[in-house]
């Protein structure tokens, strides 16, 4: 049977539609930690604060080489302080003379010996202890301590943030579970790394998740 | 014979002094990065490293005296 009436038409609406909400993965918010001497990772730590920290700006992460890169300066270290011992037993095995060195020349040699092995031990330390990268809510801070005349600190906003991935390379970083994380930007500094990190994948996801809070605001 | 032992006093000497002002700059990189930042045991680095400056001062000092 036709139709008699016909209603019109609605306009139809000129909204785009909405597309379906896709769960972004988010990593649960960590409790506060505290960060100790030999801290390597810490999500929010406490106990920390920069130069020029803007009002309301926390540090989300805080990031240094995995403890385990430390191991060859602390073998070659300990070699350094038992090779006196490892000497004194050649030059009584050889049958060498030393009687023309007064025992006092000994003792001083001896310690000036030591005081540099210690100062070699504690500036590799505070090389590591220095190298450090951080992210707050607001930037990422990077501070490369390589040796005594090289310090390099550079920063970003997240908003500049374009890539951030991480690597694994080798037998030891898989077993450690440590890598380096590499931060692209647009700005002049190209790429922020932070090398040799622990649980790289973490905190690139830490990282991925400041960047969709920070950009959905 | 003396001359190997004044030899080896002079060389014993500028190599202690030369540790000295490296330590000097330690202490002095030590300061400048406590300023850009705050991290616990900063005060206990610093500490230690002026405590490997007096050291080497005192065996300077040391040396000075009985060689």
């Amino acid at each position: 049977m036709p139709d008699l009436f016909t209603p019109p038409l609605e306009p139809q609406s000129t909204k785009p539609p909405i597309p379906p909400v896709v769960p972004v993965p988010t990593v649960t918010p960590a409790k506060e930690q505290h960060v100790r001497v030999f801290s390597a990772f810490s999500q929010a730590p406490a106990n920390i604060s920069f130069q020029h920290q803007k009002d309301g700006e926390t540090i989300m992460l805080f990031l240094r080489r995995h403890f385990i890169t430390n191991t060859t300066w602390i073998t070659f270290g300990v070699f350094l302080l038992l090779l006196p011992f490892l000497l004194l037993w050649l030059v009584s095995a050889i049958n060498i003379d030393l009687s023309f060195l007064p025992a006092r020349y000994v003792l001083l040699l001896v310690l000036f010996y030591y005081l540099i092995v210690i100062s070699f031990l504690f500036t590799n330390f505070f090389s590591w202890f220095y190298n450090i990268f951080f992210v707050t809510n607001i930037r990422l801070i990077d501070i490369d301590y390589e040796n005594l005349l090289y310090l390099d600190v550079s920063e970003t906003t997240l908003d500049r943030v374009e890539d951030v991935n991480y690597k694994q390379v080798g037998f030891t970083a898989s077993f450690f579970n440590y890598g380096d994380l590499t931060v692209e930007t647009s700005g002049e500094h190209q790429f922020f790394e932070a090398a040799k990190i622990p649980k790289p994948s973490l905190a690139t996801r830490i990282i991925e998740d400041l960047l969709v809070k920070n950009k959905t605001g | 014979m003396i001359d190997s032992l004044l030899i080896i006093k002079i060389v014993l000497l500028v190599f202690i002094a030369m540790y000295i002002g490296f330590m000097i700059v330690v202490i002095t990189q030590l300061q400048r990065l406590s300023g850009i930042l705050t991290i616990p045991f900063q005060n206990g680095m610093r500490v230690f490293a002026l405590l490997l400056l007096l050291l080497g001062v005192s065996l300077f000092l040391l040396s000075l005296a009985i060689l």
